[in-house]
């Protein structure tokens, strides 16, 4: 380990490696990399890979972000972003990164940002000899891109394929505007050779910093720098960081993840408090018990979590209708959500406050289930908001007290001594049953006391679906029966989610759609929407023709439908934990009678495989008497989260699905 | 008098409520004719555009729209209305109200709820959009929203046409087109399928009045391969004669006009640099004929720029001059095709520009002389060929134009004569995808494949594609994707451009699959056609549209040779399958036979693009169909 990098020097300073950054420091000294715009060496012309991955399209060979803090008699204190950019273009289709918008904030001028000091310059080698091409500066155009926002742009000049191309500019943001500098990000969807955040952050003011991903830092520094900001008050001693990752690879997605900003190698800040010598310390969000306060504090929140008087009409003539207490809580939750109509936004609070959105009939995540809180709290039932992070807003880090991780709001309600989750913006789900992009492990419930908790969201069921089939196979090899298949909890949600509101007609197309070679006759859909605990069921009597049928013999798969034909799981390598969002069951049984004056010549073997860990089960059985065939197949994962140690296992138990499922019976007539 | 004037006042008031109360009722949805809410997710009670032609350089538009929001689908396509605007397009007024379903008003759009964009991305120009996103309030269905908009248009190359039948599941109650003009003004329209006769009249200031309209049309249903709106449902095209824009004066009365002033208004732009004509004297040096000047020039113009579009006022139709883009390295198309033609004609070789609409597909209407282009390519000549240039990309290649701009006419922009001319042509003789494969098959049902195609035509576009961009990480992700057959493994593969004349792409793929057959005790079930590309099989509908299958889609020819090699012991225990088939929509066959003891599976496949009448729509899904089943042979191997 260097010197540089030991304990956080500031107690108040938190470097913390979250998750799976591997936390491995060279002891060595760094080879350093500085370079200095507009003039480039050949060996940096000259390259064309690093780690292994020759077939990018650009590598970014250099990539500086570097953040001082300033201040100025009509802005106020302001950071400033020096970013350096230098990128290889080795295809054609990188040809466009020579084109930049670099979009910012505008307003009035303790709140707009501004990018100054563009400079360009486009190198390339011609017979061995670079050749630098600058930027011109009439060619930077402005745009206002809407009320709020701004752009720059500009185009380098003479970029190939063989370019190294390369920009800088400083970019200032008031801090009454941000208070934190932006998330950098490491990685990019190209190789970055070289990746560096610089900030020297003046003793005033206490950030956490939060670094993730799944690559190891170069340098990590933190050094104690005197940091003159141009104000006496706020100039002294400070400390400076620098972080720099080598060589990362191009990011890549991957199925089965929350969402990309979860994975990415990234750096990013959290303002903790703001302590200037004189004046009355400024704490933001240091504990949970802060969190609480906080959003207790605020309009948008805490205050609208008081009891709803405009609905204590609606509260009496529920609690006339019955005394059960978990009656009264699915009325209340019924009512709100048939009454609100979901503006399909998530939202950490209220906008236009719940009075309004109740007029409207329309509202956010966070307005219906306020009204639901408050319609319950009418109804004298305890009840509190449960802040969370949806999946495709990333994990919470419980590690860092914030507001800023949340983005969505449900509502616990208590019945006795159980405690219940339930979204009222969800038309299709009930309390105890939550919508899937909720489901991202973890909630904080936020009482009244500021003594809120973190509690575990967790689905509420499978994505469960059942098929039964009853039918029987003539000598000419056509098949006639009768099929049901039950969609359940998750499955019955999707499904709900897209045909509950539709006409009969338009299922029953459907229906024949995913069977074109079937006949189907009196096709029958229940419980599109009734009881929403209960499966939807569809079942129908069906007629078709078994392909692989000779006179002498019959060959046969009996699984029709749902049939795995591929493994989800493609690629050989992974990267990231896989995360299945829910649980799955998949049950497929039939009951197949097959002609008299056959007789079974084969059958696939019964199998049943299992994940470690208790995570799943597959099995295959068959059987067969009474000249009838039985098969049984069932799919069960009932973890949803697998590590990457774990992904061999789950896709080769993927893969035993789809062999088991290509099997076939063979039947062969009695002579 | 003075009864007089009290009886005078009383009519006013009369009057006056008398128009509230119509104004009010206006658009209540009580009255609405019930074959309007057959299908309809909305109904577009009234849309008024009025084109108020002031003179050959300015017009002035306004467009009324009033729309009934049925349910929540209305809402989603309708409930926002948008209007965009540019240098030349000066919006002067814009708003908005909602009714009731009564028709009384309940909310009047302020002027802070209505948004104001840069509809740029990552382009540079002047283009702004104007949003009203009238649903931010749930407004309980049926609700009416009102649109409107007034516009001073300095931009006259293009006249506004009118396809009243905005969308599916929009029902029109009344749609009224109206262009207005000084008394002797001349300009040009034309009406297709069906559109009611024109009412000319003339108004209090001597101004005629041209109007069309339709009423209670109900909602159309697209169906699926159906033709263009512009060949099935009503529409008037209009265009001017003479015009002027920014100074430069025009006349569009025929392709000929439009060629001759495309070329006045770019007209002095192709100046070279001293050192770009040098270094071009020296790159043709060697050239033995046009053809390869026309390939070294468009090469190493490829070679030194990019395409970046900049679309600004009267820019967004005239060129950057060549020599700017000799300095910077980019341009949008009309610049790099201008670029591309001032290298040429300083070799020596005839090269025009030509204006084109592009996109999958897409064609113009050649009877209506009129700006219907979107895009500018090259032209050039040699004695004997017409060499087609593509200028916005660096890894095109001469005359292959593809489905992006191949097989329709473009505009050749000449100082005289300018006509349409045809770019070449793709058919299922010229689309060709060629397949041969060996597979070993193991015991257990796994199988190792070697695998080498060739694309030609409009087939190699998406290999192409995946070729140029992405690592060989990627295009390993995508080809296992595309490929798909279970548990596979790719060990190596290649994908390279083989040949320019004509362009094709070639790939070559070895992998392995874990079961490639399915397998009980001692059988293996092998299905044959499990490396062929599946044919996907539309719904089957009551047809009532002819339908046309496009180029790009339905015209190929493909054909697959498969060796399958069967582990030691193996024999077919069933006969092996044949197959064919002939209609006016292609041809297909399929045979496997045992030769010297391996499965020879030989599928060709033969797709027709072309117009069809609706009533051989059920013939096209029969066809396709046979060819779907006939693609899951299978074959089952015993082990004896």
């Amino acid at each position: 380990m260097t010197n540089n990098y030991v304990t956080p020097i500031r107690p108040t300073i938190i470097i913390t490696i979250v998750l799976f950054l591997l936390g491995q420091f060279q002891s060595f000294a760094q080879e350093d990399y500085t370079p200095k715009l507009g003039q480039i060496d050949l060996a940096s012309m000259n390259i064309t890979s690093i780690d292994d991955d020759s077939t990018a399209e650009a590598i970014v060979l250099y990539d500086l972000g570097k953040v001082r803090y300033g201040y100025q008699e009509h802005i106020g204190i302001y950071f400033e972003m020096e970013c350096h950019v230098r990128i290889k273009i080795l295809k054609e289709s990188a040809l466009e990164r020579g084109s930049v918008t670099l979009a910012y904030h505008a307003g009035s001028s303790d709140v707009s940002e501004e990018v100054y000091r563009i400079e360009g310059y486009t190198h390339n080698l011609e017979n061995g000899q670079i050749k630098t091409s600058k930027l011109d500066k009439k060619s930077i155009t402005y745009i206002k891109l809407s009320s709020d926002f701004k752009a720059t742009k500009f185009n380098l000049p003479n970029v190939k394929k063989g370019s190294v191309i390369e920009y800088s500019y400083f970019k200032r943001t008031p801090f009454k505007y941000r208070d934190t500098p932006g998330t950098w990000n490491f990685q990019n969807n190209v190789p970055v050779k070289w990746s560096e955040f610089v900030i020297k952050v003046p003793y005033f003011l206490n950030y956490n910093l939060i670094m993730r991903g799944f690559l190891s830092l170069y340098i990590n520094e933190a050094k104690h720098e005197n940091v003159e900001i141009g104000h006496s008050k706020l100039s002294g001693p400070g400390t400076a960081y620098r972080f720099v990752v080598q060589n990362a690879p191009a990011f890549r997605d991957e199925p089965y993840i929350t969402t990309k900003t979860d994975y990415i190698s990234k750096i990013s800040f959290e303002l903790s408090s703001i302590n200037i010598t004189g004046e009355i310390p400024k704490k933001y969000s240091l504990s949970w018990v802060d969190v609480d306060k906080s959003l207790n504090s605020f309009s948008w929140f805490g205050g609208e979590l008081g009891k709803a008087k405009f609905l204590r009409d609606k509260a009496k003539e529920i609690l006339s209708k019955t005394t059960d207490p978990e009656k009264q809580v699915e009325l209340a939750f019924d009512y709100v959500k048939d009454y609100m109509k979901w503006d399909e936004s998530a939202a950490l609070g209220s906008s236009n406050g719940i009075k309004t959105a109740y007029e409207n009939k329309k509202g956010n995540a966070a307005e219906i289930n306020f009204i639901l809180i408050g319609l319950l709290k009418e109804m004298d039932l305890e009840s509190n908001p449960v802040i969370l992070s949806t999946r495709s807003n990333g994990w919470l880090q419980k590690e860092f007290p914030s507001i800023e991780n949340f983005n969505y709001v449900i509502c616990q309600v208590k019945i006795g001594d159980k405690e219940v989750l339930m979204d009222a913006s969800q038309a299709y789900t009930y309390p105890g049953f939550l919508p899937k992009h909720v489901l991202n492990e973890s909630g904080r419930v936020i009482t009244s006391k500021n003594n809120g908790n973190f509690i575990d969201i967790l689905p509420g069921g499978y994505a469960a679906k059942t098929d039964y089939i009853i039918a029987s196979i003539d000598s000419n090899g056509k098949i006639t029966g009768n099929i049901t298949m039950n969609y359940t909890a998750y499955e019955a949600l999707d499904w709900r989610e897209k045909w509950a509101t539709s006409e009969d007609e338009a299922i029953t197309k459907e229906v024949k759609s995913q069977f074109t070679e079937w006949q189907l006759d009196s096709i029958i859909v229940k419980n599109k929407s009734e009881a929403l605990k209960d499966p939807v069921t569809i079942s129908s009597k069906f007629e078709f023709e078994n392909e692989n049928s000779t006179p002498e013999m019959i060959y046969l798969n009996p699984i029709f439908i749902d049939k795995w034909l591929t493994n989800p799981l493609k690629s050989n390598k992974r990267l990231y934990p896989i995360n299945l969002n829910t649980p799955i069951s998949q049950i497929y049984i039939c009951i197949l009678k097959i002609p008299d004056g056959y007789t079974l010549e084969e059958k696939p073997t019964s199998e049943i495989i299992t994940l470690q860990d208790n995570g799943g089960k597959f099995s295959y059985l068959t059987t067969f008497s009474n000249n009838t065939i039985q098969l049984r197949s069932v799919v069960e994962v009932k973890r949803t989260l697998f590590s990457v140690a774990e992904y061999d296992d789950l896709r080769s138990f993927f893969e035993k699905i789809v062999q088991k499922h290509a099997h076939t019976f063979v039947l062969k007539k009695i002579n | 008098m003075k009864n007089f004037k009290h009886t005078w006042l009383i009519l006013f008031f009369l009057a006056l409520n008398d128009f509230t109360c119509h104004a009010q009722n206006e658009y209540s949805v009580t009255n609405l004719p019930s074959a309007l809410l057959v299908k309809a997710d909305a109904i577009l009670r009234l849309d008024e555009k009025v084109y108020d032609i002031l003179s050959y350089s300015e017009a002035k538009v306004t467009h009324r729209k009033v729309i009934t929001i049925l349910n929540e689908a209305g809402e989603q396509s309708y409930g926002q209305q948008a209007m965009i605007y540019d240098k030349l397009t000066k919006l002067t007024e814009i708003s908005g109200l909602v009714y009731d379903a009564s028709g009384k008003v309940v909310k009047k759009i302020k002027k802070s709820e209505i948004l104001d964009y840069s509809n740029s991305g990552n382009d540079i120009t002047d283009d702004r959009v104007k949003v009203i996103n009238f649903g931010k309030k749930n407004f309980s269905y049926p609700y009416t929203l009102e649109f409107y908009y007034e516009t001073i248009d300095k931009n006259m190359m293009f006249y506004p046409a009118w396809r009243p039948l905005l969308g599916e599941n929009l029902a029109v109650e009344k749609s009224i087109f109206v262009i207005k003009t000084p008394s002797d003004f001349h300009y040009r329209y034309q009406t297709y399928n069906g559109v009611n006769e024109v009412s000319i009249t003339m108004d209090d200031k001597n101004r005629k009045v041209y109007t069309w309209s339709l009423e209670k049309h109900p909602a159309i249903k697209k169906e699926v391969y159906s033709q263009d709106y512009d060949l099935t449902y009503p529409l008037v095209l209009s265009a001017p004669t003479t015009f002027e824009i920014q100074g430069y004066k025009g006349n569009f009365t025929s392709w000929q006009d439009l060629s001759k002033f495309y070329y006045e208004l770019n007209r002095n732009r192709d100046e070279l640099p001293v050192q770009v004509k040098e270094e071009l004297k020296s790159l043709v040096k060697d050239a033995k004929s046009d053809r390869d000047k026309i390939d070294l020039v468009y090469k190493w113009a490829q070679s030194r720029t990019r395409y970046y579009s900049i679309q600004l006022g009267i820019g967004g139709w005239q060129t950057i001059d060549a020599t700017t883009v000799a300095t910077k390295g980019y341009g949008d198309c009309k610049a790099l095709s201008n670029f591309v033609v001032a290298t040429l004609k300083e070799v020596g070789v005839t090269a025009y520009t030509a204006l084109i609409f592009a996109g999958r597909d897409e064609t113009i209407n050649e009877q209506f002389p009129s700006s219907q282009f979107n895009h500018v390519i090259a032209c050039a000549f040699t004695q004997k060929d017409t060499i087609w240039l593509e200028c916005t990309s660096q890894t095109a290649v001469p005359n292959f134009m593809g489905s992006f701009t191949g097989n329709r006419k473009a505009l050749l922009v000449m100082p005289e004569n300018g006509t349409l001319v045809a770019t070449p042509t793709y058919t299922s003789n010229s689309n060709q995808q060629t397949r041969f494969a060996e597979v070993s098959l193991n015991e257990d049902g796994s199988a190792k494949i070697s695998s080498s195609i060739q694309y030609k035509g409009v087939l190699l576009e998406t290999r192409k594609a995946v070729m140029e961009s992405g690592s060989k990480e990627d295009q390993r992700k995508w080809l296992t994707q595309k490929i798909g057959l279970s548990g596979m493994d790719i060990t190596s593969f290649e994908i390279n451009q083989t040949s320019e004349i004509p362009l094709s792409i070639h790939e070559k793929i070895v992998m392995e699959s874990k079961s490639y057959a399915g397998k009980t005790g001692s059988r293996l079930f092998l299905k044959l056609g499990l490396l062929s590309d599946m044919i996907a099989v539309p719904e089957k509908t009551d047809r009532k549209s002819d339908f046309e299958l496009p180029v790009s889609a339905f015209a190929y020819s493909k054909s697959d040779s498969i060796v399958y090699h069967a582990p030691a012991g193996f024999i077919p225990e069933t006969t092996l399958p044949e197959f064919s088939l002939s209609s006016n929509f292609g041809s297909y066959t399929m045979k496997c036979s045992l030769v010297d003891n391996h499965l020879v599976y030989l599928r060709t496949v033969t797709m027709e693009a072309g117009k069809y009448p609706a009533n051989q729509y059920n013939e096209w899904l029969t066809f396709l169909t046979n060819i779907q089943k006939a693609d899951r042979a299978q074959v089952v191997l015993v082990k004896k």
